[in-house]
């Protein structure tokens, strides 16, 4: 028998051919799944942390990660969703803020809760609302819309309230049901996080308008060419962006009760870093809304894991800044390597 | 410094409860890297520390699930620590939250019991001030701007225009407000007197 220099099975005896099924299966397996990396290095870095800390192995820790990252991941379900449809709001913190405002004023001015909460959510979209036409119609980057609205609605705030806090004095039954605890230390927050993750990413892998969603991101002129109403598509997602950043402040009230001008701060990089560490493409038309929930646990654990490990808390913005850095290089990475197999492809 | 009055404070009010200084205290910096925060923290440290206390200073968070979280992460990393003392009224609020849902809140109405622990602070607010009368919070100092400072400066223009000196000593200092006069504070907020 002879062996062909271009054989599958090598001259040192090792099955080549089976190597590289093994590779193509992974990569198959990684285009199906793009979540497993962030899923892998989230596995590792709870296990390095509960090996490496014996009390992080605690049912009190994990609702801990959890409680916080419900927080910030309903915020992050927003600001990917827009962020895959190629826009960013930087805004989501100061709305987050004056839903906390909105909801205890009309509680507390004789609104049943359910319907101040209703209202408030309301009024949220219509802020996003705001913020997509003025985006979409005057062609200003919405970095730059939303820059605005985050200074004019954290500054009416304390023009409101005069820097006080408001207290929520209205009924407090359903308040529980929003952020209570449900199972053992589960906040519902975290409840209500997963149930719309699981819907959003249902309608973004699943319904017509996802698809749009993705190719709004991906190319915009493209898919104007198609058909996709781009516009809307932009519009509708900051609208939902907001919507969402309101039910979070809307979930703070029914948790701590008062409404503070402090609230939010510096959250929409939270928010968004929680998006990109999960995968979500800066440019737009690549992302999920796992990748988002993903991220927010890994943000949560990273800030947990260092204080188990004994590490000065001070340590915690560093450390996710070059975690976001690196995330962005992957992404880019991985958006370079799907341009080249396209245009491979094309060829 | 800023900050010794307050930890001697502190650490008078958790000797008279537990006949010994506290084994380990954790000052929260709500605002990470403000230099008025950083210096009394400094200052706590520099009371505490010879006492044998393991002092820390943390870096907190000013949004209140963020914040409750660090202080349940540190707690249950360090379940040695005895003594809470943050910047601000909120923190020390959510703070004590925090302790009654791990079943360690200390209260000073209640007998020391290792492995509880005790939550002081600065500033006030109706929340706040209800836990120092209930006994859930050692207590805060009161920074009301007409005792630091504006008091002195109004006495000084009656002076100047009117030649009018009161007879003796005002205290311009922070006032510290605990179990004792809460309910005092809590009636003249309540009739409009004070914020």
């Amino acid at each position: 028998m002879t062996i062909n220099a271009t054989d599958p099975v090598s001259v040192d005896g090792t099955d080549r051919r089976g190597r590289d099924d093994f590779r193509r299966r992974v990569n198959r397996m990684v285009r199906r799944i793009p979540e497993l990396g962030i899923f892998s290095t989230l596995v590792l870095l709870v296990a390095v942390f509960s090996i490496g800390a014996a009390n992080f192995r605690t049912v009190d820790s994990y609702t801990s990660i959890l409680t916080v990252a419900a927080n910030v991941g309903i915020v992050a379900l927003g600001c990917g969703f827009l962020m895959i449809s190629g826009e960013f709001d930087i805004s989501v913190g100061s709305v987050y803020l004056i839903a906390t405002l909105f909801f205890a004023q009309m509680a507390n001015a004789g609104l049943i809760p359910p319907l101040a909460f209703l209202v408030t959510l309301i009024l949220c979209a219509v802020i996003g609302l705001v913020n997509g036409l003025i985006t979409v119609n005057l062609r200003i980057p919405s970095f730059i819309v939303t820059l605005a609205a985050m200074m004019f609605y954290r500054g009416m705030h304390i023009i409101l309230t005069r820097g006080f806090s408001v207290s929520y004095k209205a009924d407090k039954e359903f308040l529980e049901m929003m952020a209570g605890i449900t199972f053992s230390l589960m906040r519902n927050t975290v409840i209500w996080w997963i149930l719309l993750a699981i819907i959003l990413q249902v309608v973004l892998a699943k319904t017509r308008y996802g698809n749009w969603v993705l190719a709004t991101g991906g190319d915009a002129q493209a898919a104007r060419n198609s058909g996709v109403p781009v516009s809307r598509v932009k519009v509708i997602n900051f609208a939902l962006c907001s919507l969402l950043a309101g039910f979070a402040g809307a979930a703070n009230m029914a948790r701590f009760l008062t409404s503070q001008s402090q609230l939010g701060m510096g959250m929409e990089f939270e928010a968004i870093t929680a998006a990109v560490i999960g995968g979500t493409l800066l440019m737009g038309g690549k992302g999920s809304m796992v990748g988002a929930v993903l991220g927010a646990i890994f943000v949560s654990v990273i800030r947990s894991g260092l204080i188990f490990f004994g590490y000065s808390s001070y340590i915690y913005m560093p450390v996710t800044g070059i975690i976001l850095m690196l995330a962005v290089i992957i992404n880019r990475g991985f958006s370079n390597f799907r341009l080249l197999q396209f245009q491979r492809s094309d060829a | 410094m800023t900050g010794v009055r307050n930890a001697q404070r502190a650490l008078a009010a958790f000797t008279e409860l537990a006949g010994r200084a506290p084994k380990r205290s954790t000052y929260i910096e709500h605002v990470p890297g403000a230099w008025v925060l950083v210096t009394r923290g400094q200052g706590m440290s520099d009371v505490l520390t010879p006492e044998g206390t393991n002092f820390e200073s943390i870096a907190g968070e000013v949004d209140p699930v963020q914040m409750q979280e660090i202080v349940r992460a540190h707690l249950i990393a360090n379940p040695d620590v005895e003594t809470i003392h943050t910047g601000w009224s909120r923190p020390a609020a959510w703070s004590i939250e925090v302790l009654r849902e791990m079943g360690k809140l200390g209260n000073v109405n209640e007998p020391f019991e290792e492995g509880k622990v005790y939550v002081t602070s600065i500033d006030l607010d109706p929340e706040l001030l209800g836990m120092i009368d209930a006994g859930d919070c050692v207590g805060t100092i009161d920074q009301q701007v007409y005792l630091q400072g504006w008091y002195g400066a109004a006495l000084a223009w009656q002076w100047v225009t009117n030649q009018f000196l009161i007879a003796n000593d005002i205290s311009t200092g922070p006032y510290v407000v605990t179990q004792e006069n809460a309910a005092a504070l809590i009636g003249q907020a309540e009739a409009g007197i004070r914020a």
